[in-house]
C-alpha cells in the first residue's frame, strides 16, 4: 500500500460519495468482511465505518447495532487522518477518547483498531475497525488481516462503482441503439442474432422477438458478404477486443416480406465477453441509390443534351455561314434590280420620255419611294453582314456635326410631320470631329427615324452638346419605351422589341445595331434609358479625335 | 436630244441588258453617242476598233471581268487614255480598290442614280 499524504476534508468526502454506498440496507459481502476482520482479530466487534463531512456511519456492524454518530471524538476520525492501522490499546488511559458516550461506561469499548479505507488515489474515506471491552493489542498477524480485509472492503466498493458505471453505459449504449435512426444488427460469429433494434424491426419487417437467437443471416446479409465478413473475422486476433476495421459495403438486405432494400452496411466485428460478434448497421440508402439513378438518368440526359446542343451549335454555324451567304447574295442580286428599277423609275419621273399625268407621277412617286426603302433595307444588311465579317471600313474625314444633325432632322421630317410628331433640334456649337461622314449620319438617322417610329404622340428632340473630349447627341422621344427586360437586346441585330411586334411598327431590327456598330467604329459609346409608356433617351458620345485617318 | 455624229462617243459594256438600256438611255438622252458591248471580250474588240472617248464597264461580265477589261485598255496604246468608269454591284472596298489599281478612273456601286452616271461622265469628259 502506497503511503497516503493526509487528505483533505474535501478529498475525503468526494471519494466517500463517489462510491455512491448506499446506507440503508445490508450487504452480505461486506458483512462477511467485517465478521472476518472480528474473527481475525479475535475481537467482540467489528464495524465497516465511513466517514461522512459531520458524521460516521457503518456499512456493516459486528456485535453492535450502532446509528451513525458524530464524528467528533469517534475513534476512526483518527484512522481518517493517516494512511495505516490506527491503534488504542486502553481508551480510558487515551485523554482522546476517555470521556467518549461508547467508552465512558461500565462495559465501554476499551480497545480500537482501525485500518484505513483508501481509495485508488489513497484517499482515506472510512475504516475497517475491531473493538474490544477489555484493553489489548493486535499480533502482527492480525493487523495484516485488517489491512487486507481493508483493502478487500475497498475494491468491493470500486468493482461496485465500476459495475454501475458499465451498467449505465450500457444502458446509454442500448437506448441509443434502440432509437437510432439506423437498423442495428449484433451477431454471433455463427450468425445467430443477438441484438436487433426498432429501426432494424422497422426496416426489416422482423420483430426483436422473432428474430433473436434465429439465424437468418443469409437474408438480412447477402450469404457472399457474409462469407467476407466472417473471413475477416477470422483473420482477427482473438485476444483483441478492439473492433477491427469497420467495413461499409453496399448492399441489399431482404426484408421480411421478400423485398430487396438496398442498405449500406458497416461492419463493426468485436469480440463481447469472449464472444465474436458481427454488429452490423444497416442504412437504408434506397432514397440515396434514388437520387444517385436520377443524377445518373440526369447525367445521361445532359449528355445527350450536350451532344444535341454540340450539333445544335454546328448546325447553328453552318447557319450562320449560309446566313451570311444568303445576305451577301442577296442583298448583291437585289442591287442590280434596284438599280434598274430606281434608274428607269428616275428617268420616268423625270419625264424625259414624255410627260406624266398626276396619277401616273403619283403613283410613280410611291413606287420610288418604296424603292427607297427597299435599298435601304438591302444597305442594313450588307453592312451588318460587313460588321459581322469584321469589315466595317470607314472613310474619315472632317464632319460637321451640325450640319450633319440638321441635314438628318430633315430627312427624317416628313415621316414625323405624318404622324403628327414634333420632331425638333437643339444643337450647341460643335467642334468638328474626325470620322466617316456616312456612317455617323447613317447611325444618327437610324436612332432618329427609330425615336420617331416609337413615338405616337408628342415629340423627338435631338439635343447635342459638347462634354470634354467628347460631342454628346441625345434623342429623346415621349413615345412607348422599352420594356427593361429588352433593354439589353435592343442593340442585338435583328432584335425587334415586343412593342414594335406587337404594334406593328414596321422595321428589320438592324438600325440601332448598326448604329452602336458604326458608333463603336468611331471610338465612341452608345446608351439608353426608357420608361415604359413614357419614352426613350439614346446618348450618344463620339470622341472629337476618336479615329484617325 | 439624241446626240450628233460629232458628240462624244461612249462605250457601255454590261451583260444585264435591262441596266445597260437604262446606261445608254441616259447617255444618248444627255448628248453622247453610244456604243455597246455585252461581255469583255466584245467591249476591249469595240474599244481598240472605235476608240471611244470614255467606258462604262460593268464589272460582273462573262468571259473578261470589268477589271480585266480596264488592264487590257490600259495596255495599248491606242486604249490607254480612254477614261473608265466601273459599275459594281459588289461592296467589298476591297473590290473597289481592285478597280483603281486596274486603272479605273471612278466608280459607281448599284444602284446608282442615272443622273449621278451623267455627272461622272461630263466631269471625266470635261477633265480629258
Amino acid at each position: 500500500m502506497r503511503p497516503a499524504a493526509p487528505s483533505s476534508e474535501i478529498d475525503r468526502v468526494s471519494a466517500l460519495r463517489g462510491y455512491d454506498i448506499p446506507e440503508g440496507g445490508s450487504d452480505a459481502l461486506l458483512d462477511e468482511l467485517t465478521e472476518l476482520a472480528a474473527a481475525a482479530c479475535g475481537a467482540p466487534v467489528a464495524l465497516l465505518s465511513l466517514v461522512d463531512r459531520d458524521r460516521v456511519w457503518f456499512k456493516s456492524q459486528v456485535g453492535l447495532d450502532l446509528v451513525p454518530v458524530a464524528r467528533g471524538d469517534w475513534f476512526c476520525n483518527q484512522t481518517v487522518l493517516g494512511s495505516d492501522v490506527f491503534v488504542v490499546a486502553d481508551a480510558r488511559e487515551d485523554d482522546r477518547f476517555a470521556s467518549g458516550s461508547m467508552v465512558d461506561t461500565a462495559d465501554g469499548l476499551r480497545f480500537y483498531a482501525g485500518a484505513p479505507l483508501l481509495s485508488a488515489d489513497g484517499v482515506a474515506f472510512g475504516a475497517l475497525c475491531v473493538l474490544d471491552r477489555i484493553p489489548r493489542e493486535l499480533s502482527d498477524d492480525q493487523e495484516l488481516a485488517l489491512r487486507v480485509l481493508a483493502r478487500q472492503a475497498v475494491m468491493q466498493f470500486e468493482l461496485r462503482r465500476t459495475r454501475e458505471a458499465l451498467t449505465q453505459s450500457e444502458r446509454r449504449f442500448q437506448s441509443i441503439i434502440e432509437e437510432a435512426n439506423e437498423a442495428y444488427i449484433s451477431f454471433a460469429a455463427n450468425g445467430v442474432i443477438r441484438e436487433w433494434n426498432r429501426k432494424a424491426e422497422h426496416l426489416l419487417g422482423w420483430t426483436r422477438d422473432e428474430i433473436i437467437g434465429s439465424s437468418v443471416r443469409e437474408t438480412v446479409v447477402p450469404a457472399d458478404l457474409w462469407q467476407r465478413v466472417v473471413a475477416a473475422l477470422a483473420e482477427g486476433n482473438d485476444g483483441d477486443e478492439t473492433p477491427l476495421v469497420a467495413t461499409r459495403v453496399d448492399g441489399t438486405a431482404t426484408t421480411k416480406s421478400g423485398l430487396d432494400l438496398p442498405v449500406e452496411f458497416t461492419f463493426l466485428p468485436l469480440k463481447v465477453g469472449g464472444e465474436r460478434r458481427v454488429n452490423v448497421l444497416l442504412h437504408d440508402i434506397s432514397v440515396r441509390r434514388g437520387v444517385a439513378v436520377k443524377r445518373e438518368r440526369l447525367l445521361k440526359t445532359e449528355q445527350a443534351a450536350g451532344v444535341e446542343l454540340t450539333s445544335q451549335n454546328e448546325r447553328l454555324r453552318e447557319l450562320d455561314a449560309l446566313k451570311d451567304q444568303f445576305v451577301s447574295v442577296v442583298s448583291h442580286e437585289l442591287r442590280t434590280p434596284l438599280t434598274a428599277i430606281r434608274g428607269y423609275l428616275e428617268i420616268v419621273l423625270g419625264e424625259e420620255p414624255g410627260p406624266l399625268n398626276d396619277t401616273q407621277k403619283r403613283f410613280l412617286q410611291i413606287a420610288d419611294f418604296s424603292s427607297e426603302q427597299l435599298l435601304r433595307v438591302v444597305g442594313d444588311l450588307l453592312l451588318i453582314g460587313k460588321v459581322e465579317a469584321g469589315h466595317l471600313a470607314l472613310e474619315i474625314g472632317e464632319v460637321d456635326l451640325e450640319s450633319l444633325l440638321e441635314d438628318c432632322v430633315v430627312a427624317n421630317m416628313p415621316e414625323a410631320e405624318a404622324k403628327n410628331i414634333v420632331l425638333r433640334i437643339s444643337s450647341e456649337p460643335l467642334p468638328r470631329i474626325s470620322g466617316d461622314r456616312g456612317r455617323i449620319a447613317q447611325a444618327l438617322g437610324n436612332i432618329i427615324s427609330n425615336a420617331i417610329k416609337f413615338t405616337q404622340e408628342g415629340h423627338v428632340e435631338v439635343r447635342s452638346r459638347r462634354e470634354g473630349d467628347n460631342v454628346v447627341v441625345e434623342v429623346v422621344d415621349t413615345g412607348t419605351g422599352v420594356p427593361m427586360a429588352e433593354i439589353d437586346h435592343l442593340f442585338v441585330p435583328f432584335f425587334r422589341a415586343s412593342t414594335a411586334t406587337s404594334e406593328a411598327i414596321p422595321g428589320t431590327g438592324l438600325g440601332l445595331s448598326i448604329a452602336k456598330e458604326i458608333v463603336e467604329a468611331h471610338g465612341g459609346t452608345i446608351t439608353v434609358e426608357s420608361v415604359e409608356r413614357a419614352g426613350t433617351s439614346f446618348r450618344v458620345e463620339l470622341p472629337v479625335n476618336g479615329v484617325s485617318e | 436630244m439624241n446626240a450628233g455624229t460629232d458628240a462624244p462617243l461612249i462605250l457601255a459594256a454590261d451583260d444585264d441588258e435591262i441596266i445597260l438600256g437604262l446606261v445608254v438611255y441616259r447617255l444618248e438622252h444627255s448628248g453622247y453617242r453610244v456604243i455597246t458591248a455585252h461581255d469583255g471580250e466584245e467591249a476591249v474588240r469595240r474599244a481598240r476598233a472605235e476608240r471611244p472617248a470614255l467606258a462604262v464597264i460593268d464589272v460582273m461580265m462573262p468571259k473578261l471581268d470589268g477589271y480585266e477589261v480596264t488592264r487590257l485598255l490600259r495596255a495599248h496604246e491606242e486604249t490607254k487614255d480612254i477614261p473608265v468608269i466601273l459599275l459594281t454591284a459588289r461592296v467589298q472596298e476591297a473590290d473597289v480598290d481592285r478597280g483603281f489599281e486596274a486603272g479605273a478612273d471612278d466608280y459607281l456601286r448599284k444602284p446608282f442614280s442615272p443622273q449621278e452616271l451623267r455627272s461622272r461622265v461630263q466631269a471625266l469628259l470635261g477633265r480629258s
